[in-house]
């Protein structure tokens, strides 16, 4: 098989089985254990960790306030691509207090920067209703632009069509490795509601988007975590 | 012809100095007009026709959805009787959720991997999504080929909007034997990619 030319193989009874992987399974048994541990994880972590997305609404203040600039805030931008160190789970969580689990999603290849064909990367991670947590859906045309990130300092980027803009820090661990702490932009376009429902929001790897392309692959799990109720640490993004 | 909206195509065809003239039925899913009659009520029917001695498909798509019982009836008993059947589906894993379903496959596989006539083939490759919609009956001297929007899926047999070209091939005519010799190769194509 010459590279960047596809394969077909035969599938039989017999080795249909090793075609798994390459085949849709939303509905197979092992998937909903997956998420079922997933799930009973993510309750654990809630439930030893407080977070202030369990259940009620926040209360930031300054949540919808707006400042009329042309660009978010590019405080705090480096030039160099984060360096990776391997470190374990423990010394993971004991970088910094992380609250509970936000949302998750299965990565696609979008999300990792490999596009297909003529498609140029989209530079972000779509933020939307990929995964129910805590039992409900997610509306992803409110949950990250208000209920998550309404805190923070958005400001316009572009006027038309909309599309709003914040500087978020976020600890990012990719397979064990910690990237450390980067500021990565949030973009929010509510026009983007009217197309067919996909996303409103978006993550923008920025100055990572090298490192999500090599180290983060199609079909992995993203975990953002919020930061534990009353620190002042980051949001935390974990894939594996 | 049986179908929902039929015209007579005249055109010109690849071959210079001449014109191919051939059968088209166009198909609009759910627009079916009085018949009401959809892409697996097709696919049903052929298979029973007795007209035809090979099946090809080259579907983007598997879902479980698509596996209607009548049609893995036909299919089997198409097999049964001598009848050829290649199927290829795409095996796009990652594309946006897209990509046919385990449990399709090994549908198609329980009521029709034990014919030794019969054979199914994924596709996949990284970069590039699987994405025709083919699927082409033949005999000795004709061929149907049906050419559009439908995946294997109840939505592309039955419930979305969905459009179909049906060519009714004479294949003792020079040229309508090149446009089925192409689509076979076509179909050749994806599987030379094999080794």
């Amino acid at each position: 098989m010459k590279k960047g030319q596809g394969w077909a193989r035969r599938v039989t009874k017999e080795n249909l089985s090793s075609f798994a992987a390459y085949l849709r399974q939303t509905d197979y048994a092992s998937e909903a254990r997956l998420h079922a541990a997933a799930d009973e994880q993510a309750k654990m972590e809630e439930a030893s960790a407080p977070s202030p997305f369990k259940g009620t609404a926040l209360n930031f203040p300054n949540r919808f306030h707006l400042t009329k600039v042309k660009k978010a805030s590019s405080a705090r931008r480096t030039s160099s691509t984060p360096a990776a160190i391997a470190v374990s789970k423990g010394q993971v969580q004991a970088l910094g207090p992380k609250g509970g689990l936000v949302w998750r999603k299965r990565l696609n290849r979008s999300d990792v920067q490999r596009s297909s064909g003529s498609t140029n990367p989209t530079g972000c991670l779509r933020f939307t209703q990929a995964r129910k947590y805590n039992e409900q859906a997610v509306d992803q045309t409110s949950f990250f632009r208000q209920d998550t990130f309404g805190n923070f300092q958005w400001s316009i980027l572009k006027r038309s069509p909309y599309e709003e803009a914040t500087n978020i820090a976020f600890h990012v661990t990719i397979n064990g490795k910690a990237f450390g702490e980067v500021e990565l932009q949030v973009r929010h376009k509510p026009s983007g509601e009217a197309h067919q429902g996909n996303y409103t929001t978006s993550l923008h790897w920025g100055k990572l988007i090298k490192t999500i392309k090599t180290e983060a692959a199609p079909g992995q799990m993203l975990s953002l975590y919020a930061p534990r109720t009353g620190s002042n640490s980051p949001f935390f993004i974990e894939i594996s | 012809m049986n179908g929902v909206f039929c015209i007579s195509l005249e055109g010109k065809s690849h071959y210079p100095h001449s014109q191919m003239r051939t059968d088209v039925e166009l198909m609009f899913l759910p627009y079916a007009g009085a018949t009401q009659e959809t892409l697996v009520d097709v696919l049903i029917r052929e298979f029973a026709s007795g007209k035809w001695s090979s099946f090809s498909a080259a579907v983007a798509f598997a879902r479980e959805s698509g596996n209607y019982r009548e049609l893995l009836v036909s299919l089997t008993d198409f097999a049964r009787g001598g009848g050829t059947i290649e199927m290829t589906f795409g095996a796009n894993r990652f594309a946006e959720g897209e990509g046919s379903d385990y449990r399709a496959i090994e549908a198609l596989l329980r009521e029709l991997g034990d014919f030794p006539n019969v054979h199914l083939y994924l596709y996949e490759q990284p970069d590039r999504t699987f994405h025709p919609k083919l699927y082409l009956f033949a005999s000795q001297t004709h061929a149907l080929l049906i050419i559009g929007s439908s995946n294997w899926t109840q939505g592309g047999f039955q419930r979305n909007v969905e459009a179909n070209v049906l060519l009714r091939l004479d294949l003792s005519d020079r040229e309508q034997k090149g446009a089925y010799d192409r689509t076979v190769d076509v179909f050749h194509t994806y599987w030379r990619e094999i080794q």
